[in-house]
Formats: C-alpha cells, structure tokens, sequence
C-alpha cells in the first residue's frame, strides 16, 4: 500500500504541475528533470540501496534516448512504439553486458563500469549515423498532438506516468523479500551469500533493473525533448546523474526523484 | 620514428594523467576521500591565469602568484568547513557519500563559477617556454610545454616520493592512511595532514594546469576529465599506492598515443578505454582492486 500511495503521490503532484505550467518554459524543464528522475530512482534502487556502484547508467539512458532517436526518424516508427522495443533491446544488451561486468564487484565494478560511459561517448561523438559530436534529432514526439500546447502537455503526462510506474516498480521491489536481499548483499555480500541468497543472480538482476530504468528514462528524454545530445551518455552526465541522487538521498526512490527536479530546475534557472 | 614521437607525445600525456593520479591517491591514503576536483584546480589554474594575464593585462608572474594562492586558500577553507564538517561534524557522514561526494559536489560548485567567471571557449594560460618544438636525435620532435610538463613531473613525483618515504611527516601520512583512529592515538594530527595535503595537490594541480595548458588548451568543463582519468589511473595503483598510480598514469598515456597513431585516431580513446576494461575485469587482484568502496 505503502508504494502505491508513493506512485500515487509522484503521480498527482506531477499531473498538477504538468497542466498548470505545461506550456511554460517551467514545464518544460519539469519534464525534463522527470525523465532524469526515472532514471535516478532506478539508481535508488541499485547504488543507493543495494549499493552496487556502478557508474553505467548514462550509457542506458543514451541507449534508450539514440535507440528512440534511430527508430523515429529512419524507420519512421512514433516515439511512443519505439519505446516499448528500446526497453526489450536495452534488457537484452544489459543482461549480456551484466553477466560480464556484474563478475567483479566493489572497486573492480566501479571502474569497469566507469570506462563504459568514456567508450560511449567516445563511439556516439564519433559515429555519424548518430549525428556525430552534435547529437540526434527526432521527427515525432511521444504524444502526437496537432498543436504544440497538447504536444508539451500529453508528453508531460506521459512523462508522469511513466514515473509513476517506475516509482511503484521500484518501491514494491524495496519493500519485498528481494528488497531484503538486495539489502544484505549491499551490506554485507558474504554474509547475503550464507544466508541463501543466490548473489551472483542478484548481482546481475540489479544491473539489468537500473539499466532498463535509465534506458525508459533515455526513451522519454528522447520522445520529450526531439533531441538527443551526443553528451547525454559522457561522463559528465554520469555525474550529473549521481549528484541528483546524492542530493535528494540515495536510499530513498522518492528523494532521488526529488533530487532530479531540484538539481534540474537549479540548472535550469541559472541557464 | 613514428614510435619514437608517439612514445614521447604519450610520455607528456601520461606525466599529466600520474601527477593528478599521485594527487588522488595521496590524498586518498590520508583521508580515504577521493579527490573528484583535483582537474578543476588545474582549470582554475590555467583559466585564472589566462584571466588575469590576457583580460586584465597582469604581469605573468603576478599573476601565476595570485591564482596558486586563490588557489590555496580555497582548497584551504574548503576543508576547514565543508570536509570537516562532513566527516567530523554533528551529522558526520560515511561510506560512498563521502568517498564521492563532497569533493564532487567541489567539482560541479568550481565549474559553475569558472562558467561565470571565464565563460565558454577554449583558453591557456600563456606558454612558459615559447617557441618552435626542439628536434632531438635528428627526427624526435618534443613541445617545449611538453618538456615542462615532463619536467614538473619529475620533480614532483620526486619530491612526493622523498617526502612520503624518508621524512617523518610521510610516515605519518602512512599511518593516517593505514588506521587513523591509531595514528589519532599515536598523536598525529590526522586533520592537519588532510588539510596539507588537500591544499597541497590543489596547488600541483594548479601548477600542471597552467604549464600543460598551451598543449591543450581548457575549458571550464576541462576539469571533470582530467580529474576522470587521474581517477582511473589512481584506481589501477588501488588509490593507496601513489607509486603504482604514477606508473599506470604514464602506460595509460603511451598506450593512448600509440593506439591513436596506429590503430585510429578516432577510436583510440574508446579502445584504450575498452582494453582497460577489460584488464580490470580479467585480472582484478592482481591489479590492486582488490578493495571494494562501500557503501
């Protein structure tokens, strides 16, 4: 119940804003920072809870933001039906990534997982079927209305919602038996083992959960902003993205979610 | 003599990436932090130093001597106020928080103001030695920057290294390092050598700013790489080992140069940082990361 009165929350106060500032320049950067906050309360889950450290995250939210991108405007499929695919490709391209990598933990993780987003961004500013070093544009976006009022409004609700499920996912997920393993394994990893928790399973279910979430948070940036800057998977981005979760608390879904929007209207004020 | 040039451009690279990974893991071993700022000391070197010089028409040595001590003082009170405060105040904090992020947070805080105060395009800091790069062994071309910056290595690394090994305040270090609570009760002023050595590489740091900046040129974003890869370098030495981070420093820059001259100069980054991957996920004791940040 608990969770549900969480999404319910995110969902209201976001729905709220959404119709009242939709179609002002706030709007647009509340938006904004909800498509960050996606992602951020996915990184709730796998840094600041289960403290996997991982620093991966902007390379999925690039994935999912490029997948978008490509699906649009080459193959001309709407953002809204690119998505769903996006999230299959992403879930498949971290489960084979996260059986690598999720080998290593602590230090060896991190740094591992550190050049992941130095070889995305040296790939994507490289490759110019992506648009090279200035980034992606799309043609549609995720709600296909006839004026730019319901164009700015539908992808601020769809936006809404796609948090809302994320928060419920990842809030169900924490208050579960699996929240408790997660827990003990962050902790205390030998111990979550001798205690019949299957570590290495865990290890990598907890890679793919954030990577997927950072990807549908790439997909909405993408379907929401028509544009998919070559930076959004460099490390600069990656830090951008732990400094909201760090700042809203890191074991908390709702405060990553709130760290979001608080460093994102900041960067957006001061622009 | 291909080789021989990209092996003396990546040794000027390199000696960049081991002096700041020196800096991040000496300051690790005193204060089990990690300096996620230290490449924003070195843009705010080379930027102020631009600043003053350029803009405001500055003498050069006036002006190296106000940005070191702007400099100094900064990294100074930052840690008399926020670092302590973080670590030993009422709420102090522990764990990732503040591994990463007191000094990462310093990082974002000093690129905004550098935004602010030296905007968006690329500077340098006016070249130390200027001229036509010197040809050695008849076909070896070296910058004249670049002899500086192999220079400054060397006598910092050096000085480090003395310092650390053959003075008592080195070995104090050490032992902050090893068991600071210990060292506390052996009376070592464990908060004084933090705040010494946090200044200290914020200045070096500094330094290498505005004598490797003619090489490459800085932007008030410059800092968060240059603090990246002395961090990767610094975590091949297991952030406690100034030594082995120097030495991981100066391979990570040669393998840059050759990959870039031979394989791609497009890709060579994203090779370079592909293989290093992979090294850390094939042989991660023997590369030191046995240590895991935790939570």
């Amino acid at each position: 119940m608990r969770s549900l009165r969480l999404a319910g929350l995110v969902v209201v106060a976001g729905v709220v804003v959404v119709v009242v500032f939709g179609q002002q320049y706030v709007g647009s950067v509340f938006v904004l920072a909800l498509c960050y906050g996606i992602v951020t309360a996915g990184m709730a889950v796998q840094i600041g809870f289960s403290q996997q450290i991982v620093f991966s995250q902007c390379v999925f939210m690039g994935f999912g933001a490029y997948g978008v991108a490509m699906l649009n405007t080459h193959y001309g499929l709407p953002s809204l039906l690119a998505t769903p695919v996006v999230m299959a490709a992403s879930g498949l391209a971290a489960l084979l990534l996260g059986s690598v990598v999720t080998r290593a933990s602590g230090l060896a993780l991190a740094v591992a997982t550190l050049m992941l987003p130095l070889i995305a961004v040296g790939y994507v500013s490289s490759a110019g079927y992506l648009g090279g070093s200035v980034g992606a544009p799309l043609t549609g976006s995720l709600w296909p209305g006839s004026s730019t009022q319901s164009i700015a409004v539908g992808n601020g609700l769809i936006t809404v919602a796609v948090l809302g499920l994320v928060v419920l996912a990842a809030s169900r997920i924490l208050s579960s038996d699996i929240g408790l393993e997660l827990y003990v394994l962050g902790v205390d990893e030998p111990t979550a083992a001798a205690m019949g928790v299957r570590t290495p399973r865990r290890r990598l279910e907890l890679f793919v959960l954030g990577s997927v979430f950072a990807a549908l948070g790439g997909a909405v940036y993408a379907g929401t902003q028509l544009f998919v800057p070559a930076t959004l998977a460099s490390p600069t981005a990656e830090l951008a993205l732990l400094m909201m979760l760090f700042v809203g608390g890191r074991r908390s879904v709702l405060g990553a979610v709130a760290g979001a929007v608080a460093i994102q209207y900041l960067s957006g004020a001061s622009s | 003599m291909k080789f021989g040039n990209l092996v003396i451009a990546g040794l000027v690279t390199g000696s960049i990436y081991a002096v700041f990974a020196v800096c991040v893991s000496v300051w690790y071993r005193v204060s089990n932090i990690l300096n996620l700022a230290v490449g924003d000391f070195a843009m705010l070197g080379a930027l102020g130093v631009d600043d003053l010089v350029r803009v405001r028409n500055w003498p050069l040595p006036a002006a190296i001597a106000v940005t070191l001590v702007t400099v100094a003082a900064f990294g100074y009170v930052y840690d008399r106020v926020v670092l302590r405060l973080a670590t030993e105040g009422r709420s102090a904090q522990e764990g990732i928080v503040v591994t990463f992020f007191f000094t990462f947070a310093l990082s974002f805080f000093i690129d905004g103001v550098a935004r602010v105060l030296f905007g968006t395009d690329v500077h340098a800091a006016p070249a130390l030695w200027s001229g036509r790069s010197l040809t050695v062994l008849s076909s070896l071309h070296v910058e004249r920057a670049g002899i500086l910056v192999l220079a400054c290595a060397v006598i910092c690394g050096s000085m480090f290294w003395l310092y650390i090994s053959r003075t008592l305040g080195g070995k104090a270090i050490q032992a902050c390092g090893e068991n600071p609570l210990g060292a506390r009760i052996a009376g070592i002023d464990t908060r004084r050598y933090r705040r010494i050595i946090f200044t200290g590489t914020a200045v070096l740091a500094a330094v290498f700013g505005i004598v490797e900046s003619p090489i490459t040129g800085y932007t008030y974003l410059s800092g968060a790489t240059i603090s990246l890869t002395g961090f990767i370098a610094a975590a091949y030495g297991g952030f406690r080992q100034p030594g082995r981070a120097l030495l991981a420093g100066l391979a990570i820059g040669i393998t840059e140069a050759l990959l870039g001259g031979y394989v791609s100069a497009e890709y060579g980054d994203t090779v370079l940082y592909a293989i290093l991957a992979a090294l850390v996920l094939a042989w991660p004791r023997a590369l030191g990361f046995g240590s895991a940040v935790s939570g």
